[in-house]
């Protein structure tokens, strides 16, 4: 076991304020370190400061007899961890997921159910971050913006290795997006990489990328990047790779059945020291109620999406209990405006929609509050939503002169098009919409989908004048606002060519500061336009089971890093 | 015998030609599957790259072309969503759903039979009323609601069986009972019927009178009568088995054909969903093939020309 990198992780977490003072004295304690050693560490390290400091530079002296606590973990029989403090570990954790995954092989596939596993097995180069909003913040690199077109990745560290031994470095970045740009690789990522232009390794440590126009989403896009060993991949090719993945991540691959289940075990070098889940399983079951059967029955530890009306029987099973989240996904109802002949296209009747749904009383009658409202395009835990937008108030009377003035007569029909178990909750969603817009003297037609033949609708403009649709996860403007409002606009149903000018700008705007102001004005212009009928973002309900201690996170990562067992 | 057969598969590749094509073109009509599994973010150009790729923008019949040359070459195509084989996608799910299957059918033979000749040998009594009581549940209730209810009593409340999965004989128990339950009702129905049938008939008086022991009449000459109706519904059987498990493998989670189609269906992974039916329609040709010949074997007065 490696006891020196075990110790440079704790502490490059504590310099680099992934890990709380406190924390760290844990995690110290737990590798065996006096507690002088760590007041000591602490003191060289300034409490709590904030500089960005790369590598801790070898940890010299202190707690050279630092021991991992690997060999000697708690056993956990099956169910209660009797772990007794907090540096235990937890033999098995059990994930139960709908789906397999597509590829086990990364940069290729955009697919969450893929991502999930993925993420576990590799480290990305960029990561969002739980402690500072879920921006984007350096993880196996740090990305510096050295002019309009120029980006610098440095490595932040020097020891970093795959699971096979081989080193991670700057190679192996480049070979990854490089990969990803091949076309005939087939990857979803090609479309998003494609600005770049050059991939420059200037040395082991450090990568530079050259873009053909300013692009300063590529922080949120090489959040996606996890490289690969590039030996390993030339050797055996892409084929056994998908299937025998390598990473630098907290969990080594060890077995997967297609269908049936993933096995990963602890990764003991792990760069940031050694996670306390021993081995990890994402096993696949498709029927909901079979996986919420399987988390009271103590099988799985962890599923998503439990409805909000099982809530009260996981807390009550004594077994598990439910996390919740609001999901930076975000719910609307599109107000389709570019297409002929439409009521929608008039700005009255969109504003009349706003001022006439209920919108907090379907959150507390369908979701029983299980949801948060969201005032304009972006949701309030987007970094890059302008605070400054309020929610439509509840106006009936408003709505309905607006649409007087409109000249909508009582009894005018609209097609309504909603999912239909795509999210939790959208038919009765869909249905209490509807509702609200009767009451608005519409007379409306519900057709549920089955999501392919939503999707299908959408994209091919064969939808109702409305139409129910989720977004996410979104966590910056652009990746939201950009996608949905220009171009074809099929997934938003709304286009409107100021805010498609502003946008362009805005995306070709690398300063921050400067590209807040254009986003905010976005976001002002679609609230006044009443571009949708906003809506939520759905919480994100977990059933975890009470041997484990994990926080969801908004960005629906399942990354089990930092999972640890409950203390009870 | 050897004609028989012979037109049979004939019958037999017809039944495979007709459900393939109905299948192509029913699929095709219910979504474009590139916007199942491209990015939602994709570009409209893009995506018309991807469809141009896999041949989604050439006429129907054009496609439809390519894909019955390709299949009678034996290549059912790729899978879309896992980029492998569709053939064997399908092919490597076949001996689970097999073991599925036939566990299933074992039990409702081994469990339905002896209930059906039991209700038909006690007559009018508890015993008849009970076992039709039984058949009249195992048929009414939906197999997909007894799988959850077994699930919550034996799994989450009695802690007795895992809940899903395959692996051991354990997480066989429950899929296969429910799958077997609606069996089970049809030959204890079916095997009461036959046998109170064959026990009205002269030749077991004549065997009773004879003084012949009551087992041996009873086996010997009254089932081996009765068994030749219950011999045919068994290729039917094996076909309904097949459907239930479509849904049974979803809740158990058993990772059989049922599962892999009805996934492929959600995804539009239209080569996958082809393959599956072929396999589907083959298994269900030859599973009456062999029960028309096993129907020619135990009764002779049968001539198969």
């Amino acid at each position: 076991m490696s006891s020196p990198r075990d110790f440079n992780g704790i502490v490059y977490d504590l310099l680099t304020g992934r890990t709380s003072r406190r924390e760290f004295i844990k995690r110290a304690a737990a590798l065996g370190l006096s507690a002088s050693a760590i007041a000591a560490i602490l003191a060289a390290c300034g409490g709590g400061s904030d500089d960005e400091a790369t590598t801790p530079a070898g940890g010299s002296g202190t707690g050279g007899s630092a021991q991992t606590p690997t060999g000697s973990g708690t056993p956990t029989g099956d169910g209660s961890s009797g772990s007794g403090g907090s540096g235990g570990t937890l033999d098995r954790l059990v994930i139960a997921l709908g789906a397999d995954a597509r590829t086990l092989i990364p940069n290729t596939v955009v697919d969450a159910t893929t991502n999930w596993q993925i993420e576990n097995i590799f480290d990305p180069v960029l990561r969002r971050d739980p402690n500072n909003d879920f921006r984007v913040g350096p993880w196996l690199g740090e990305l510096t913006s050295i002019d309009d077109l120029t980006w610098e990745i440095k490595i932040v560290r020097d020891d970093i290795k795959f699971h096979n031994g081989e080193p991670f470095d700057a190679e192996s970045i480049k070979v990854s997006l490089e990969y990803a740009l091949n076309p005939d690789n087939n990857s979803h990522y090609l479309e998003r990489y494609q600005p770049i232009t050059n991939i420059e390794v200037v040395d082991p440590m450090t990568v530079r990328l050259t873009t053909s126009e300013p692009y300063p989403i590529l922080p949120t896009r090489l959040a996606d990047l996890y490289p690969i060993p590039p030996k390993y991949l030339e050797e055996k090719g892409i084929e056994y790779v998908s299937q025998n993945p390598v990473g630098t991540g907290p969990f080594k691959f060890k077995e997967w059945v297609r269908d049936e289940y993933l096995l990963l075990e602890r990764n003991p070098d792990y760069w940031r020291g050694p996670v306390a889940v021993e081995t990890l399983e994402f096993r696949y079951i498709p029927e909901f109620s079979s996986r919420l059967s399987a988390l009271l029955a103590g099988e799985v530890d962890i599923i998503k999406d439990v409805p909000v009306d099982a809530i009260e029987r996981v807390n009550s099973s004594g077994i598990a209990r439910a996390e919740e989240i609001p999901s930076s996904r975000i719910n609307y109802v599109a107000l389709v405006n570019n297409r002929e002949g439409s009521i929608m296209a008039d700005k009255r009747v969109r504003q009349a929609i706003n001022y006439g749904v209920n919108v907090d009383a379907i959150i507390d009658g369908v979701f029983q509050g299980h949801a948060t409202r969201m005032a304009g395009a972006l949701s309030k835990i987007n970094p890059q939503v302008d605070p400054s937008i309020q929610p439509y108030p509840y106006d009936p009377e408003k709505a309905k002169q607006l649409l007087e003035e409109a000249g909508i007569q009582p009894g005018t029909e609209i097609i309504f098009d909603s999912s239909q178990g795509r999210y939790p909750m959208d038919t009765d969603a869909a249905q209490a919409i509807a509702a609200e817009l009767e009451q608005l003297g519409f007379r409306v037609t519900v057709q549920y989908n089955e999501w392919g033949t939503h999707l299908d609708k959408i994209v091919n403009r064969r939808t109702g004048d409305i139409f129910y649709l989720g977004w996410g996860p979104a966590l910056d403007a652009e990746g939201t606002l950009r996608y949905l409002f220009v171009g074809d606009s099929t997934y938003s149903g709304y286009t409107n060519p100021e805010v498609e000018a502003v946008i362009a700008e805005a995306s070709q705007t690398v300063d921050p500061e400067k590209a807040q102001e254009l986003w905010n004005q976005v976001q002002q212009m679609v609230w006044e336009d009443a571009g949708w009928l906003f809506l939520w973002q759905q919480h994100d309900i977990y059933g975890v089971s009470n041997r484990v201690d994990w926080t969801p996170r908004v960005d629906e990562s399942l990354f089990m890093g930092d999972a640890k067992p409950r203390e009870s | 015998m050897q004609r028989f057969i012979i037109r049979r598969l004939f019958h037999g590749v017809i039944v495979v030609f007709l459900a393939v094509t109905a299948v192509f073109f029913m699929l095709r009509l219910t979504g474009d599957p590139v916007l199942l599994f491209a990015p939602m973010d994709t570009s409209a150009k893009d995506l018309d790259e991807i469809r141009e790729r896999l041949g989604f923008n050439d006429p129907l019949w054009v496609q439809y072309g390519r894909y019955m040359r390709d299949a009678l070459q034996g290549d059912f195509g790729e899978s879309t969503r896992l980029h492998r084989p569709a053939l064997e996608v399908v092919l490597e799910r076949m001996p689970a759903t097999m073991e599925l299957g036939m566990t299933a059918l074992v039990i409702s033979l081994v469990v339905g039979i002896p209930l059906g000749v039991l209700a038909a040998v006690r007559h009018g009594s508890v015993w008849d009323r009970l076992a039709g009581l039984l058949a009249v549940i195992g048929q009414a209730v939906p197999n997909f609601w007894l799988g959850l209810l077994l699930i919550l009593l034996f799994a989450v409340a009695l802690h007795w069986l895992p809940t899903s999965g395959r692996g051991s004989w354990q997480q066989l128990i429950m899929p296969a009972t429910a799958l077997a339950a609606a069996s089970i009702a049809r030959y204890a129905r079916l095997a009461r019927s036959t046998m109170l049938d064959v026990l009205r008939q002269d030749y077991i008086r004549t065997a009773h009178a004879k003084g012949l022991a009551g087992h041996t009449v009873l086996w010997r000459h009254a089932f081996k009568n009765a068994s030749i109706s219950l011999i045919t519904t068994t290729g039917l059987e094996i076909g309904r088995l097949l459907g239930g498990a479509v849904v049974i493998e979803q809740i158990f989670a058993w990772p059989g054909i049922g599962r892999v189609t009805v996934q492929a269906l959600l995804n539009r992974d239209f080569a996958v969903v082809t393959a599956a039916v072929v396999l589907f329609a083959v298994i269900y040709t030859v599973a009456n093939l062999l029960t028309d010949i096993a129907y020619a074997w135990v009764n002779p007065q049968v001539r198969l020309s």
